[in-house]
């Protein structure tokens, strides 16, 4: 065997990779304990003032912790809302979403995928929105387009798992919010988020498949759409063509 | 080294210093909690240097500095637990495990190439194993590789010759 026979072989080990979800997650952990110590640093560089704030951390502490025990986990969860990528509660806000998945029957998974996408882009356009400095905001950027990415690749992933007309027409509202959000989303970062239009087909081709099997099986295609909404439908059909997915 | 650089850095390097500690400690988990660790402690290293007053001590090459932290905390993981609970077990495919934990998923089929050289690989010894990693599969040059192994450059690369020679015996 020579070496480049070799090394072909040693190559094929590449295959070998992390979960996206799990890089993604330690990403964001290291985020925030990075500014969660810069955020101690700038509290410690404010003389008399910074060491009256480290006199009444304990006091904070301790209103903090009773704050969770009363308003429990819902309060911090409401905190987080708003918090956006390199701040400390994004990691709840994040970890929320991760449960969510997790307990999410499979039906449900597309649905909140798309959620949790949609949510990165609004991110992005409050980034943008926001006065940060220009390196903090390419920061803040750059870690919402991963997450968003991540969040379309799960769409792909679940997409199949889509069976009933119900949960089709929930997603194809939601996915219907992406593409708005998408349309608005800041002219120099679109580039970046470019291929999420292609998932938006995708998407929307399997809602189609769904809605097309559905009405078939019921033959009465006239009730189906009366009862989804028409603006649903007259979405979907500006992405894909029925006869693209009845063939 | 500012935030930005060290999350450029886990972006270009944490799949890669998975699959390195993947391959010596063969659990998914395992490898994920010796990753994260990794990635912690090359933090607390900056850090620590910049409270020492060495900021200024610019670090040569980071990534040889992230291998060897990653490649020290395997030598502990194996330190703390018996090398026979870890043991490579031919029958029981690493791939398998892969196939469950990760998104390799049902997209790759496992080809008999990459088991071969895989089982191969954890025939060798941890030093031939590493440096085969890092100079065929990650790319490091001999440079980064002496960095991390603390060794001449001269050295290192008799070391990579003789390991690629013990994986063609085993192979």
């Amino acid at each position: 065997m020579t070496d480049q026979d070799l090394i072909k072989k040693i190559k094929k080990l590449d295959r070998i990779h992390p979960s996206r979800q799990w890089t993604g997650s330690l990403r964001r952990s290291l985020v925030a304990q990075i500014d969660y110590e810069l955020v101690r640093e700038k509290g410690s560089g404010f003389g008399f003032f910074g060491g009256w704030l480290r006199g009444i951390q304990p006091m904070a502490l301790a209103v903090s912790l009773i704050l969770i025990l009363v308003g429990g986990p819902w309060l911090a969860l409401k905190a987080s809302e708003p918090s956006l990528p390199g701040e400390f509660l994004y990691a709840i806000k994040r970890a929320n979403e991760d449960l969510q998945k997790t307990i999410a029957s499979n039906g449900e998974k597309t649905g909140l995928a798309v959620e949790f996408a949609n949510r990165r882009l609004e991110e992005l356009a409050k980034i943008n929105e926001d006065s940060f400095s220009p390196e903090e905001k390419d920061e803040k950027t750059k870690e919402a387009i991963i997450d968003f990415k991540d969040s379309m690749a799960s769409v792909s992933q679940q997409i199949k798992s889509i069976s009933s007309k119900e949960e089709a027409v929930a997603v194809a509202k939601k996915t219907r919010k992406l593409k708005e959000n998408l349309d608005n989303i800041p002219a120099e970062i679109k580039g970046d988020v470019a291929e999420a239009e292609k998932t938006i087909e995708e998407i929307n081709k399997e809602i189609l498949a769904v809605l097309v099997k559905d009405s078939e099986k019921d033959g009465e295609i006239a009730t189906s759409t009366d009862v989804i909404d028409q603006e649903i439908i007259i979405f979907l059909e500006t992405v894909t063509s029925t006869e693209e997915v009845v063939e | 080294m500012k935030k930005r650089h060290f999350i450029k850095l886990y972006d270009q390097c944490a799949s890669r210093i998975y699959r390195f500690i993947y391959l010596k400690v063969n659990s998914p988990e395992d490898s994920e909690d010796l990753t994260s660790e990794a990635f912690f402690k090359f933090w607390k290293n900056i850090k620590s240097n910049k409270e020492k007053g060495l900021n200024n001590k610019k670090i040569n090459n980071p990534r040889a500095l992230l291998y060897r932290i990653a490649n020290n905390l395997v030598i502990d993981f194996y330190r703390k637990k018996s090398r026979t609970e870890l043991a490579m077990d031919p029958d029981d495919s690493i791939l398998t495990k892969i196939r469950d934990k990760t998104d390799l998923g049902a997209k790759v089929r496992i080809d008999s190439d990459m088991e071969g050289v895989k089982k191969a690989l954890g025939q060798l010894k941890d030093e031939h194993q590493s440096v085969i990693v890092w100079r065929y599969l990650d790319e490091l040059s001999n440079k980064e590789i002496s960095q991390i192994l603390g060794k001449s450059e001269g050295a290192t690369r008799v070391i990579v010759h003789r390991a690629m020679n013990a994986l063609k015996k085993n192979l």
